[in-house]
């Protein structure tokens, strides 16, 4: 099961997800995210993300390979340890952007924008 | 002690089998991320095979035989009639090709490859056999 709430925060649009993102779940996240990568800065709040497959990481590496060369941004945040194991595991840890918390994750996004 | 569970090939059906390997796993004093990685391995293989030698037609099926051996091993043994896919000789592609390439897929085996100790495959009369095996102690 995964619920994904989206909020406008301008300039940012803000993705909650809740649950787990598997190979069937996975396509709801695609979706909503080729909607929101293409209106700007996105930050992806991953607090209730309880479990995360490479679908969900391809999901997000694709995304953020097309945000990066659009100059859009995308940052994730709030990764529990065990989803935060995951992307080490793989080592894209090394290449996505990944913040601690909301005000640091915007943080990264001013700085990366300018 | 072991257990068998016979999964239908739905993508759907992969929550019911991360809830299955948590529950025979519970017993086990392990870390949160090794069980967590254990069910992972489990999930990308029946996803895979789901998606590649069944194409997610539900009226087809997996079985999936756990063995824990000496409290000091487990293994994931997963049956299907078809044309296998031998994960075993699979040449992964590198994180950084994935990465430039923006990839979707091409990550799920690189991790059952580094959560796993042995991954072994073989295939009998259109039967296919997949074992996955962790060391791990399980007090």
């Amino acid at each position: 099961m995964l619920e994904i709430n989206k909020i406008a925060d301008p300039p940012f649009q803000k993705l909650i997800l809740i649950g787990e993102v598997d190979a069937s779940t996975s396509i709801q996240l695609d979706q909503m995210m080729e909607e929101v990568t293409s209106e700007g800065l996105v930050l992806i709040d991953c607090t209730h993300l309880a479990y995360i497959s490479s679908a969900g990481l391809g999901v997000f590496n694709a995304y953020f390979q097309d945000a990066e060369g659009s100059g859009n941004k995308l940052v994730l945040y709030g990764l529990s340890e065990k989803i935060k194991s995951v992307f080490e595991l793989v080592g894209l840890d090394q290449f996505l952007s990944i913040a601690e918390n909301e005000d640091e994750a915007k943080k990264l996004i001013n700085e990366s924008s300018v | 002690m072991n257990h068998q569970y016979k999964i239908p090939c739905s993508l759907k059906k992969l929550e019911d089998v991360r809830a299955f390997i948590r529950s025979v796993l519970a017993p086990y004093n392990i870390t949160k991320i090794d069980r967590n990685n254990i069910i992972l391995a489990v999930d990308e293989v029946c996803a895979n095979l789901m998606i590649h030698s069944h194409q997610c037609n539900e009226n087809e099926f997996i079985e999936l035989n756990i063995y824990i051996k000496n409290r000091s091993e487990i293994t994931f043994e997963f049956v299907d009639i078809g044309v296998g896919f031998n994960i075993s000789n699979y040449q992964e592609p590198s994180i950084k090709d994935i990465v430039n390439e923006g990839k979707k897929g091409g990550l799920g085996l690189i991790l059952v490859k580094k959560i796993m100790d042995d991954i072994n495959f073989s295939t009998k009369n259109n039967q296919n056999t997949c074992r996955l095996t962790k060391k791990i102690n399980l007090k």
